[in-house]
C-alpha cells in the first residue's frame, strides 16, 4: 500500500512537466531573489493566476521553486552590494558584504549557496519525518510564548554589536516605533498618521528595508562623490586595481575550508527549521537568530562582521531552512506561518486541497509527490546557482557607480510595482535618508530592520497577553514554554558574559 | 429581402449605440481591498479566468490592500465611472469603514452587481467543551461573568460583529481577544488559549468533519450548506443576521444600463461550468444573487451594521 503510494508519487514528481516547472521556479526565484526590491513573495503572487490552470504538482513545484530559489538569491545581492535581495537575507549582509570587500566574493557566494542548500534540504527532511510532532509544539505557542520569543530575539540581536549595545537597543526602538505607524491592528484606528490616509496605511516592509540598506548607501556614495571628489578618485583607482588584480582562481572555496564551517551550518539549519515552524516568525528572524547564536558560540567571534564565512553560512542555512519548515504548521493545521506560506496555502486551496488536519491523509499521493519535488528542488538550486555564481562573482567587482544606479532603478521599480503605490516610493526615499543619518551617527542598521519586522508581532502578543491575563503581569510567566525561553536566554547571556570575562 | 435585412440591421445598430460600445476592448479591472491569496481574491480570480468569454473583454484582478481597505475603495470611487473599474469586497470597507472614519464615500455610493458567495462567521468550540451546544455555551458564558475568553478577527471586522450584536441583545458577556485573522483564531482555539472562536464557515469545514471543532451557531438567514446541522441564531431565538458576502460593486455614478450589462454578464460567467468547477476545487460555495434580491440584502446589511456600531459607541 505505502509502496504503491510512493511509486505513484514518484511518477508524478518525476514527470517532465513537473521537473520543468520546478526548474523554471528555481531559476526565476534565484533571479528575483538577487534583484533588490523584488521578493520571492512578489513573484509568487504574480504567478498565482496561473495556478488555476495548472495541475497540482507542477503548480506547487513552481511556487516552491521560486520560494527556495529566492531565499538563496537574496544572499547574492546581500554579498555583492550589501543590499538584501529579499528581507530574509538581511542578516547575510553583516559578514557577506565585508567578505566581498575583502576580495573573496566567490568564496562568500559559495559558502552561502552550500549553506542554503543544506538548510533547505535538511528542513524538508524534517518536514517529511516529523511534521506533525513539531507542529504540535508550534501550536502550543500562544501570545505570551510569542512575546517571550520576540523579546529574547530583540535582546539577542540588539546586543550583537559589542561596544555598541546601547546604540543597538536605540536602533531596535526606532524600528519598533516605525512599525507602529499605521492602523492599530485590533481597533483599526489610525496611529501617527497626522491626517494622512497614506500614513494610516502604515509603512510597507519592502521600501523600508530597501531604503535603509540600499538607498542610504547609494545616497552616501553620491554624497561622497560630490564632496570628496578627490578621495573618491583615489578609491576608484584602488578599486580598479582590485578589480584587475582579482583572480578568481585564488578565491575558491575548498572542501576543507567549508567543512570547518559545519558548526555554523548545522546551527543555522536547526534554528531555521524551528523558527520556520513557528507561525509568524520567518526567514528574516531565522537569519538574524542563526547569525547571533553562531557568533555567540563561535571560537572566533571577533572575526564576525569582518567577512567571516561562518557569518554567511549560519544565516543562509537559517533562512533557507524556513522554506520547508514553514510548511509544517500549514500541512498539519492549515496555519500559514508566513506570507510565502499563505501564498502556497492559497495555491493548494485553488487546487481543491484544503490545508489542515486531513490534508496529508486524504491527499497522500500528491503530498508525497510534493515532498519529492521539494527534495530535488534543492538540487536544482545547487546546480543552476553553481553554474551562475562565477558570473555573479565577476559582476560584483564592477564599479559601484555603474551598479548602484541600476540597483536604485530596480529598487524604485520593484517598490512601486509591489503595491502600485507612489507613497511607497516616498517611504523608500525617507527610509534612505534615515539610513544616512544613522550611518553617519554610527548607529547599526540591522536592529532597525529587526525592530520593524518584529514590532507588530511584539505589540500583538503583548496586547493579547494582557487581555488574556486580565492585565496581571504574572500571566506572562505562568507558561512553561515562556518561562523556559526566558530562563534559557538568561542562562545564555550570563554564560556568555562569564566566558568573555575569562 | 436582402435589402430589408440590411435596413433592419442598420436600424438595430443605430437604436442601441450605447449597448454596442460597452464594454470597450480595454480590460475591466476588479479591485480587491485585500492581498493576494485570500477568499475574496480567489473568488475574483475565477471571474478573471473565465471572464473574457462572457463579459466581452478581459477581466483583471488588482489587489490593493492598505488603509483598512480604503485605498482600493477610494481608487474605484475616483475612477472614471465608465464601468471598467469595479471592486469586489465584503462589507467592511464599504459599510463599516465609513461609519468609523471620515471617508470620501459612504455606503450609498455603491451599487451591488453580483454576489459571488455568502460566508457565515461561525461560533465554534473544541469537542472537550463541557456541553458543546449553543445553550451549554451560553450558560457557561453567563456563569463566568465576562471572564470567558473568546477570539475572532480585529475588533471592527466582520467576525466579531455578530457576537457584539448578540451581546447587545442578550445577557451574554465575554472577554474578546482579537487576532489578525482566521489562521490565528483557529490556533488559539485548538491550543486551548480560548474557549470559543468565531471564524469563517468555509475555512473550518474540514476541521468540523475531522471532529476537531464543533460549530454552535451561524448568523445567516438560513442554514449554510457546508454546515447543514448547525442552527442559525434566528432559530435559537436571537435576531442576529450578519452574514459576510463577497459581492462585486460598481460606483453609483456608473450609468444604469452599463451596470445592468455588467451584472448580467458577470452572472453568466459565474454560472458557466468552468467557473463552477473552479469554485468547487477552491471550496467556494457559489451563492449567486443579483437584482432586487441582492439590493435588499445590501440595504439590510447596511442597516444592521449601522445599528450595531452605533450601539457600541453609546
Amino acid at each position: 500500500m505505502m509502496i504503491e503510494i510512493l511509486a505513484d508519487a514518484a511518477q508524478i514528481a518525476l514527470s517532465p512537466p513537473v521537473i520543468v516547472a520546478v526548474l523554471f521556479g528555481v531559476v526565476l526565484g534565484v533571479t528575483v531573489g538577487a534583484v533588490p526590491g523584488i521578493s520571492g513573495d512578489m513573484a509568487m503572487a504574480l504567478l498565482l493566476p496561473f495556478v488555476f490552470t495548472m495541475d497540482t504538482a507542477p503548480a506547487i513545484g513552481m511556487l516552491m521553486g521560486v520560494y527556495k530559489g529566492s531565499l538563496f538569491g537574496g544572499s547574492v545581492s546581500a554579498i555583492m552590494f550589501g543590499v538584501p535581495g529579499t528581507p530574509g537575507a538581511a542578516a547575510t549582509i553583516l559578514d557577506g558584504f565585508p567578505a566581498k570587500k575583502a576580495g573573496m566574493p566567490n568564496r562568500a557566494l559559495h559558502t552561502g549557496l552550500y549553506s542554503s542548500v543544506f538548510g533547505d534540504f535538511s528542513a524538508v527532511l524534517v518536514l517529511i519525518f516529523i511534521a506533525t510532532p513539531l507542529a504540535l509544539l508550534a501550536l502550543k505557542f500562544g501570545p505570551r510564548e510569542f512575546f517571550a520569543l520576540y523579546v529574547v530575539s530583540i535582546i539577542v540581536i540588539a546586543s550583537l554589536d559589542r561596544g555598541r549595545v546601547a546604540l543597538g537597543f536605540a536602533s531596535a526602538a526606532v524600528g519598533i516605533l516605525l512599525s507602529m505607524v499605521g492602523r492599530d491592528p485590533f481597533s483599526g484606528a489610525p496611529r501617527y498618521a497626522f491626517g494622512s490616509s497614506d500614513l494610516a496605511g502604515g509603512l510597507a516592509l519592502v521600501p523600508v528595508l530597501i531604503g535603509l540598506f540600499a538607498v542610504s548607501e547609494i545616497m552616501l556614495q553620491v554624497g561622497r562623490t560630490w564632496k570628496h571628489r578627490l578621495q573618491e578618485e583615489n578609491r576608484r583607482i584602488e578599486e580598479a586595481a582590485a578589480a584587475e588584480g582579482y583572480d578568481i582562481s585564488k578565491d575558491r572555496l575548498s572542501f576543507r575550508e567549508y567543512r570547518g564551517l559545519w558548526r555554523a551550518v548545522v546551527t543555522g539549519a536547526a534554528t531555521g527549521t524551528i523558527v520556520g515552524a513557528l507561525p509568524g516568525a520567518g526567514a528574516t528572524l531565522a537569519g538574524f537568530l542563526s547569525y547571533g547564536l553562531t557568533k555567540r558560540f563561535s571560537k572566533q567571534p571577533e572575526r564576525f562582521g569582518k567577512g567571516a564565512l561562518e557569518g554567511i553560512a549560519a544565516p543562509e542555512a537559517g533562512n533557507s531552512a524556513t522554506a520547508g519548515a514553514t510548511l509544517i504548521p500549514l500541512f498539519a493545521f492549515g496555519i500559514p506561518g508566513s506570507g510565502s506560506a499563505a501564498l502556497i496555502g492559497a495555491a493548494f486551496i485553488m487546487q481543491g486541497i484544503s490545508p489542515g488536519p486531513q490534508m496529508i491523509e486524504s491527499n497522500m499521493v500528491i503530498i508525497y509527490a510534493v515532498f519529492g519535488l521539494l527534495l530535488y528542488g534543492s538540487v536544482f538550486t545547487l546546480i543552476t546557482s553553481k553554474l551562475l555564481l562565477p558570473y555573479y562573482a565577476r559582476i560584483s567587482m564592477l564599479q559601484p557607480r555603474y551598479v548602484l544606479p541600476v540597483v536604485l532603478g530596480l529598487a524604485l521599480l520593484g517598490t512601486y510595482a509591489t503595491d502600485n503605490s507612489i507613497f511607497d516610493v516616498w517611504v523608500l526615499i525617507g527610509a534612505g535618508l534615515l539610513g544616512v543619518v544613522m550611518r553617519v551617527a554610527g548607529m547599526p542598521i540591522a536592529p532597525v530592520a529587526l525592530g520593524f519586522i518584529l514590532g507588530p508581532g511584539l505589540e500583538r502578543s503583548l496586547r493579547q497577553s494582557l487581555i488574556l491575563g486580565f492585565n496581571e503581569m504574572s500571566y506572562f510567566f505562568q507558561s512553561v514554554i515562556a518561562a523556559s525561553i526566558y530562563i534559557v536566554a538568561l542562562v545564555v547571556l550570563v554564560l556568555f558574559a562569564w566566558v568573555t570575562r575569562k | 429581402m436582402r435589402l430589408m435585412t440590411l435596413i433592419v440591421a442598420v436600424a438595430l445598430v443605430g437604436a442601441t449605440p450605447a449597448a454596442a460600445e460597452f464594454p470597450e476592448r480595454r480590460p475591466i479591472r476588479v479591485l480587491t481591498p485585500y492581498g493576494a491569496g485570500g477568499g475574496i481574491d480567489i473568488a475574483a480570480r475565477i471571474l478573471s479566468a473565465v471572464g473574457e468569454r462572457h463579459v466581452g473583454t478581459r477581466v483583471e484582478v488588482v489587489n490593493m490592500p492598505g488603509a483598512g481597505g480604503m485605498n482600493a475603495m477610494v481608487f474605484v470611487h475616483n475612477a472614471e465611472p465608465d464601468g471598467h473599474t469595479l471592486v469586489i469586497s465584503d462589507y467592511g470597507p464599504l459599510v463599516t469603514l465609513p461609519l468609523r472614519e471620515r471617508t470620501p464615500y459612504d455606503a450609498d455610493d455603491w451599487v451591488p452587481l453580483f454576489q459571488v458567495t455568502e460566508i457565515a462567521p461561525t461560533l465554534v468550540v473544541r469537542p472537550d467543551f463541557p456541553d458543546p451546544t449553543f445553550e451549554g455555551w451560553r450558560q457557561r458564558a453567563i456563569e463566568k461573568q465576562g471572564r470567558m475568553h473568546v477570539t475572532h478577527g480585529a475588533y471592527m471586522s466582520s467576525s466579531p460583529l455578530p457576537l457584539l450584536r448578540l451581546e447587545q441583545i442578550s445577557d451574554i458577556r465575554t472577554n474578546h481577544v482579537p487576532t489578525l485573522g482566521g489562521g490565528e483564531t483557529l490556533q488559539f482555539l485548538l491550543a486551548s488559549i480560548v474557549e470559543m472562536a468565531i471564524t469563517n464557515s468555509s475555512s473550518i469545514a474540514s476541521s468540523v468533519q475531522a471532529g476537531r471543532v464543533i460549530p454552535l451557531a451561524v448568523p445567516t438567514a438560513e442554514r449554510v450548506p457546508e454546515l447543514p446541522d448547525t442552527p442559525t441564531f434566528t432559530e435559537l431565538g436571537y435576531d442576529v443576521v450578519m452574514p459576510v458576502w463577497y459581492t462585486i460593486f460598481a460606483s453609483a455614478k456608473v450609468p444604469e444600463y452599463r451596470r445592468e450589462i455588467l451584472a448580467e454578464r458577470i452572472e453568466a460567467a459565474y454560472a458557466s461550468e468552468e467557473a463552477r468547477q473552479m469554485a468547487r476545487r477552491a471550496n467556494i460555495y457559489l451563492r449567486p444573487l443579483s437584482g432586487d434580491a441582492l439590493h435588499e440584502v445590501y440595504v439590510e446589511t447596511v442597516q444592521t451594521v449601522t445599528e450595531t456600531i452605533q450601539a457600541l459607541d453609546e
